[in-house]
């Protein structure tokens, strides 16, 4: 009996996971007949969670004209990677200018 | 055989439009997605009033974030996991959570024919997963929705969530310990 609460939490990880359960499991269960229908309460839990993913579940009437409608207030997508690119590129300008104005001045002093 | 099929674009290529401002293409995006994503939403928080506000937000975020889209995985799959995020901040963000029984929201039964046993089964089997599913603490539902409903592999869930894959896998392990447990305790 102890063993069986055992091997059903085993189970209940390993058919749940979707693999087949292997030694010492796959045995015991092959003697087991409350065990077997446990795996077979696994395996139809698996099936029927894996089937929920293609029952449509319907939106709320108008919800795509809601969307589009709340995007009229949206700006258009902005292209950081521009912005970034062109930020980078004017502190790399200003940074070499720095130097080489820091470069003249000390050279004029010597 | 007619030969004047017309080839739709992509959503590569609707994504390229949409990120130059083209609501049209946007708009089909929306149309091609946008079942899948209210799913996502309700199934991930079990409450339709919650699921269309997740689903909304999703899809501003998206139009927000367009130019960061750098088509490194598939449109649907960057799209997924906006809307995992989102749900996860608005379950945060709503004190309420009004829980919705999964036999109130699947698609009417056809009562008219008497039903084979076996259906009879199944159906008993969709509404106690349904009523177990609610029952999961939000964080272990969110990994048996990705995992099991939606066949997400444990490293996309890592990456959704933002943890570790095997805390990804824990999580996924300790979440089905527990769903067996409520089916276990509703069927007596």
């Amino acid at each position: 009996m102890i063993r069986c609460v055992v091997y059903r939490n085993l189970l209940t990880a390993v058919v749940l996971a979707g693999e087949e359960p292997g030694w010492p499991l796959g045995s015991h269960t092959g003697q087991c007949i409350k065990c077997q229908a446990h795996v077979a309460s696994l395996r139809a839990t698996r099936r029927r969670l894996a089937e929920l993913g293609n029952e449509q579940i319907a939106a709320p009437a108008g919800f795509e004209s809601q969307v589009m409608d709340s995007l009229e207030s949206e700006a258009q997508p902005q292209v950081p990677n521009g912005r970034w690119v062109r930020a980078a590129g004017a502190s790399m300008a200003a940074a070499l200018l720095a130097a080489v104005w820091m470069r003249r001045r000390a050279l004029a002093r010597t | 055989m007619s030969s004047s099929s017309v080839e739709l674009p992509n959503d590569a290529e609707l994504v390229a439009l949409a990120r130059e401002g083209d609501r049209s293409a946007f708009s089909e995006l929306l149309e091609r997605h946008g079942r899948e994503v209210y799913g996502l939403a309700f199934r991930l928080t079990h409450d339709h009033e919650l699921a269309s506000d997740v689903a909304q937000e999703t899809w501003i975020r998206v139009w927000r974030g367009l130019s960061s889209f750098r088509g490194d995985a598939a449109f649907s799959t960057w799209l997924y996991r906006i809307a995992v995020n989102t749900a996860s901040t608005a379950r945060r963000r709503h004190a309420r959570h009004q829980q919705t029984a999964l036999a109130d929201v699947v698609e009417p039964e056809d009562h008219s024919n008497p039903q084979p046993e076996g259906r009879v089964d199944q159906l008993e089997l969709r509404n106690r997963l349904g009523q177990a599913l609610s029952q999961l603490p939000p964080g272990l539902r969110t990994v048996v929705v990705m995992k099991d409903v939606y066949g997400w592999s444990h490293s996309e869930i890592s990456t959704a969530l933002d943890i570790s894959v095997t805390a990804a896998k824990v999580r996924l392990h300790r979440a089905h310990q527990r769903l067996q447990r409520y089916l276990h305790e509703e069927s007596g």
